[in-house]
This record gives structure tokens, sequence and C-alpha cells, in this order.
């Protein structure tokens, strides 16, 4: 990937989008930033912003404020291209996300076992982040033992972003079910099914394997 | 106000104080100077707070999502807790290693508390670790200490073990030693250095007829105070002095032989061990052997002094002339006879010597005319010998001497006689005398056959006669020198002599004058 990832018309565009998200979900890159380049780098970040006309200052954002939807992907936009990162960097910011959100820490209580974060907690957590779509688990099965596994589908319905963030919700996920279960061997999810190839929802295969 | 208007106000405020409250909780995360973490109900960290970045050395992206034994590595501890916070609803601590970032291992204190949501489901655990390395350190400093003393109190309970051992075998040793001592046949006193009685053993108690605990403890001069103690104290003195084999007539069936010996270890003199030797017996056998010898030497001089009259009458011709040849048979006759005479005066002198009843007359008198009256009855002698005598008399006038005049004249007659068998014609005899305040010294010197270097010992001993005396001069009996060694002792006098073969002998002998004097005279 690199600098002008996405145009200024389509930026514009993405901008328009109604829906809104909670501060918590910027975090991710907050933590990830500083994490790798330090206070220096968030600042490059953060001018890059301001450079794409939707300047983000940081360190005021609230976990809890709704801010536009459309501001997360300018943040990863203006992530990726200061420091000319790519896919990796973008899985790696999405399993920071999930490890470092406030939101995420009240929901523990229902990370009781794997089906309850799958069935309960992600729908609602959903909910938290996002004030448009909906998350819908569904075909959930578990063997919990040494050498075992499980899966289940996530549809995200009503909820069209950018592709780019298909595949950072796909690691977020995945960053989220490693905070639930520390006997999970690997964790690995495919979009089966996206908006923007056509298909009515998205759609996530989920699968696990124990130690 | 509508009830839209009021809900929205209502949301507002909770949105605010939901705001404050997360602020608040960042603050207490960032300020809690104990290390917490979150954990999932699964055991993966879900949270840190600063205080845990700063003691692991961990970013929260590195560690949360992690699970705990990323940190914490001890399994068996773990299961530990984990059960325990399962368990019990309070907080449980256990001692474990982190693993920090740096790869470093430090001891630390684990607490772990349970998180449980309204219907009682375990939904996690906050964990907070204490850095326990000082602790650790003192502890180990403190164990090291403790061992330290643990290692010195079995080396102290080990010495005392082989002190008690070495104790008991001095015990031991100690008792033999004292049943020795118990029933040792010899009689034994010892006294401390201030002279104190500090043992008895049971003969010494028998010998004196006394009781230990009578005596035991008291100073030498206080026994004498005891009937049977006194002719012991007496000998030994105020300070026991050295004595070697003393006879000491204790009773009259009892004489003991008194040696004392000193005791010392390494240079601290300890005091003076007294051993009493019963010599009742040998005693009472010499006295027979002596009296016998006295009975026959009585028996035998009459018939003797018979002879010797009957033979003077023949030479004399008071029985009718008899012929040259006659005359020198009988004349070798009455030297023999003579001879005789004087062995059995000899015999009876020393019978009596034994006996103790030698010395029977001392009287003051000047010891010159004894030493000048012996030398008169030699002067035939010395004249016939040709022998060049010498007579050294000092300058000062000898003080007078309480001695028996006969024994006196006795022994250095013996001595003088001696001089003059013993010395070639030619020779030279010299008696010289010598005062120095307490004691009159003689000194009898010849330049006679001398005594050999191997023999020199025994020229005290009864019947001695050296090899080369035999050789010179047929005659003798052996006794003399035994005589007077005798009789100067008994004086409270020393002899001795200097002797080279082929060059000469020196007798000397000293006798006390005044104190010494005095108390050689209350031992008569």
């Amino acid at each position: 990937m690199s600098k002008n990832l996405i145009t200024e018309e389509e930026i514009k565009k993405i901008m328009e989008n109604p829906g809104k998200i909670k501060g918590s979900a910027f975090k991710g890159e907050l933590e990830y930033i500083l994490e790798k380049k330090g206070e220096e780098g968030l600042k490059a970040v953060a001018k890059e912003t301001e450079r794409l006309g939707y300047p983000i200052k940081y360190r005021e954002i609230k976990e809890t404020e709704w801010y536009p939807l459309g501001l997360k992907m300018v943040s990863l936009f203006a992530t990726l291209a200061t420091f000319n990162w790519g896919k990796k960097e973008l899985a790696e910011i999405a399993k920071s996300s999930a490890k470092v959100s406030f939101i995420i820490r009240l929901f523990l209580r229902h990370f009781i076992s794997p089906e309850k974060v799958f069935r309960i907690a992600a729908p609602r957590l959903w909910k938290r982040y996002f004030n448009l779509g909906s998350l819908e688990p569904s075909d959930f099965y578990n063997v919990e033992k040494k050498g075992g596994g499980g899966q289940g589908i996530l549809r995200i319905k009503n909820f069209k972003l950018h592709p780019l963030y298909c595949f950072y919700l796909s690691h977020f996920f995945k960053g989220i079910a490693n905070l639930t279960e520390s006997r999970f061997k690997e964790v690995t999810l495919e979009e089966t099914k996206c908006m923007f190839r056509g298909d009515n929802y998205h759609e996530y295969l989920m699968k696990w394997i124990y130690y | 106000m509508t009830e839209e208007k009021f809900y929205k106000e209502e949301l507002k405020i909770l949105k605010e104080d939901f705001n404050d409250l997360k602020t608040y909780l960042d603050e207490i995360r960032n300020i809690l100077p104990v290390s917490v973490c979150t954990l999932s109900s699964f055991w993966v960290i879900v949270d840190i707070n600063k205080a845990t970045e700063t003691l692991t050395g961990y970013r929260p992206l590195e560690i949360i999502g992690q699970p705990i034994n990323f940190i914490l590595q001890k399994k068996q501890e773990l299961e530990k807790i984990k059960e325990k916070a399962e368990k019990e609803e309070k907080i449980v601590v256990e001692e474990t290693l982190l693993t920090l970032k740096n790869k470093k291992e430090i001891p630390v204190s684990i607490s772990m508390v349970g998180r449980k949501d309204r219907e009682g489901n375990l939904i996690g655990y906050f964990l907070s670790i204490t850095d326990t390395t000082e602790t650790k350190k003192y502890q180990n400093r403190l164990e090291k200490g403790t061992k330290a003393l643990e290692e010195s109190r079995s080396a102290l309970m080990n010495m005392l073990e082989d002190i008690e051992g070495a104790r008991r075998e001095a015990e031991e040793e100690r008792n033999k030693t004292f049943a020795i001592i118990q029933n040792f046949v010899d009689g034994l006193l010892f006294f401390d250095k201030e002279n104190n009685l500090s043992l008895i053993n049971p003969q010494a108690e028998v010998f004196f007829d006394i009781k230990r605990s009578d005596i035991i403890g008291k100073p030498i001069f206080e026994l004498s105070t005891f009937p049977t103690l006194g002719p012991l104290t007496i000998l030994l003195g105020r300070e026991v002095r050295g004595v070697f084999r003393k006879e000491l007539p204790i009773k009259e069936h009892l004489t003991l032989e008194v040696s004392t010996v000193p005791m010392v270890s390494g240079e601290e003199k300890l005091g003076n061990l007294v051993i009493l030797h019963d010599i009742t017996r040998e005693k009472m056998i010499e006295r027979m052997k002596t009296e016998f010898v006295s009975l026959s030497a009585h028996q035998l001089r009459t018939p003797l002094s018979a002879i010797k009259w009957t033979l003077r009458m023949l030479l004399d011709g008071d029985l009718g002339e008899i012929t040259k040849e006659q005359k020198e048979y009988i004349g070798k006759t009455y030297e023999s006879n003579e001879r005789m005479i004087d062995l059995i005066n000899d015999l009876l002198n020393v019978t009596r010597i034994e006996e103790g009843r030698y010395l029977y007359e001392p009287t003051l008198t000047d010891f010159q005319a004894i030493v000048q009256f012996v030398i008169n009855s030699f002067k035939e002698e010395i004249k016939k010998k040709r022998i060049k005598f010498e007579f050294k008399k000092t300058e000062e006038k000898l003080p007078e001497v309480k001695v028996d005049v006969e024994k006196m004249r006795l022994a250095v007659q013996n001595l003088l006689n001696n001089a003059i068998s013993y010395t070639p014609s030619g020779g030279e005899v010299t008696i010289s005398l010598k005062y120095d305040k307490d004691k009159i010294e003689v000194a009898v010197k010849d330049t006679g056959i001398g005594i050999p270097q191997d023999q020199q010992e025994r020229v005290f001993s009864k019947f001695f006669r050296a090899t080369n005396a035999i050789r010179k001069e047929t005659k003798g009996t052996g006794l003399g020198l035994y005589i007077a060694k005798n009789i100067i002792e008994a004086h409270g006098g020393k002899i001795w002599f200097e002797s080279k073969e082929d060059k000469g002998s020196t007798f000397y002998f000293t006798l006390p004058v005044e104190k010494r004097f005095e108390e050689f005279l209350k031992r008569l």
C-alpha cells in the first residue's frame, strides 16, 4: 500500500456515510502507533488526517462518544499512508483495537464461554460500537476438549463502509476471540460473503481449534 | 418539560457520569502503585495497569490477549491459586516467579480474587503482583544468617559433645586414678601449692589412725597438732621440703619410708605428693639380721681375744722360749687374728649403726683436737712409709662442735687409714680444715692408687673394695667408708670424694655448726 491510497473524493463519499462509531474504536490505532512509532508517529498521523481534510485529535477522543463512521476510515488510511504500512499492520491494528477497548473490557463479564461470546456478547457488542447495521451469529458448534474445536457464522447486515474495513473487522473479531479463550491454538476468519461483492450482507466463517 | 426532553436530559447526565467514571478508573489504573492485571475467565490477560507495565516491561498491546502463563510460568502455583480463587470468595496469595520482558525471572507474590456476575458465574479474575525480590533477598540473607547460626549451633553442639566425651573420658580416668589411689598399698598425701592437704588415701588414714574428714583442707602446720602426724610434719617442715626415702618411725610397730615428689603441670607447680611406704617388716628383718650379726660378732670376739692374748704371751716368751721360726709363724697368726678382731669390731659398729644406737655420747668438742689425735695415732705408719704428710689447719680457731668423739675419731681414722694404706711410699697425704660460718669442712687428700671411675658409685657401700685396692692391700674389710659415711651423716654432715685412678683421691666431709647442728642434736 502506498501513499494516496484514497482520493479526496472517495474520502468525501465515505464521510457522507450516516453511521456513527464509538470513540473506543480509535484506541487501537492510537496504542499501536504509540507502540511502534511513539508520540512523534501519532503527530504525523494526525497531520495526515489533517491533510485528508478530516483532522483527528486522537488524545481528545472519548471512548464512549459517537464519531462519524467515515472518520474511522480516515484514521486507518492516514495511519497506513503515513508509515507505508500494509495489511499485516492493519490486522495488528484491528487486534490491538480489541485488546485496548474500554467497551470490550466492560463486556468481559459475558466472556464466560466461547458460545456466550459468540451468541450473546457479539451482537450486543456490535450495538455498542456502531449505531447502524447488526451482527447476527449462527451455526455455532463447539467441541471443547484437547484437540477439539468449533466454528460459527457471523453475519453483518445493513453495514457498508469500505472493503478495507471488511478485512479490518475479520481481525477485530479474531482479536476478541483471542481475549476470550487461552486454549485456542488457532482462530481463522474467512469473509465468505461481502456486500462489496454483491452479496446482501457480510458473512464471516469463524473456525477455531483447541490446544 | 416533555417526557422525551426529560429522558434526553437524563441520558446526557448519565453519559457525563459514565465518562467521569471512566476517567476516574483510568486515573486509578495509572496511579495505582500495585501491579494489577485483569484476567478473563479463561486466564487471558485482558487489561493491565501502569504499574504492571513498569514491573514487567511489557506495553499493553504486547501483553493483553496473552495467556497468564506468558508472564507467570509456574503452572502448579497457578493451578493452585486458580482453584482457591474459584472456591473461595476472598483474596488468595501464592509465591511464584514472574517472567519479565527482558526474560529475567523475579520472585513475586501474586494475590488473586475471582470476579463473579450477578448470577454468581465466574467472569474473570483480578490479579495483583508484588515484586518480592528485596524481600527474598532479605529472606535469603536471613536464611543464610539462620543457616550460619544453625551451623554454628551444630558446630557448638559437636564441640559440646566432644567436650562432654572428653569430660567423660577425663572422669573415667579420674575414677581410675582415684581407685588406684584409694587401693594403693602405700599411703599418699597431697599438699597443694599453698601446702594445704588436699588428698589422703585410706592407707595413709590407717597409718596415722586418723579420719580424712578431720584433716583434709588443713595446712601442714596445723597437722602437727595431731599426735600421729607430728613426726611427719617435723620431717616435711612448714612448706613440704624435698625428702627421699627417709625412714620415719610412727609408732612401735610402724616405720614408714617417706618420699616427696613435686607435682607440676607444664610449668605450673600443683603441689607435693608425699608417698608413705611401710617398711616395718623390712626393718624387723634387718633388725633381726643385725642382731644375729651382733650376737655372732660378740660370740666370736671373746674366743678371738683369748687367742690374741695367748698368742701374745707365746710371742713375748711368757710361756717359754720359742724358736725363731715358731715366732715367725705365731706372729703371722697374731696379725691374722688382729684382722679378724678388726673385722668383728667393724661388724659390730655396722650393726650398731643399723640398729640406730651408734651415737650415744655427743659432747662439745674441739674438732681440730680430734683430727690431731687421729694423726698422732698414724705417725709411726707415716714415718715407716716415708709419706709426706701435711695438716693444714685454719687460721682462726674452729668453734666447738657437739659430736660423739669416739665415733668421729673412727670416721677420720678410716679416711686417713685409707689415704695412707693406698698411697705408695714417698707419696703425699694432706688433711686440711676449713670453716665458713655454719659448717666445718675436712678434706683428706692423697696421691695414692685412686678409685676406678666405673666403681666410684659403690664406694660407700658395705663390704665394697675397689679392685685395685684388693690387688694392692689384702687387708681391709670394706666397711671403713660405710662406717665413716654413717657417722658423718648421723652428725648431720655430708661426705663425698673426688678421685682419679693412679693419681689419688680426696675425701671431703662437712659437719654443721650452730643452728643446723642444734637441729641435728634434737634428732639424736
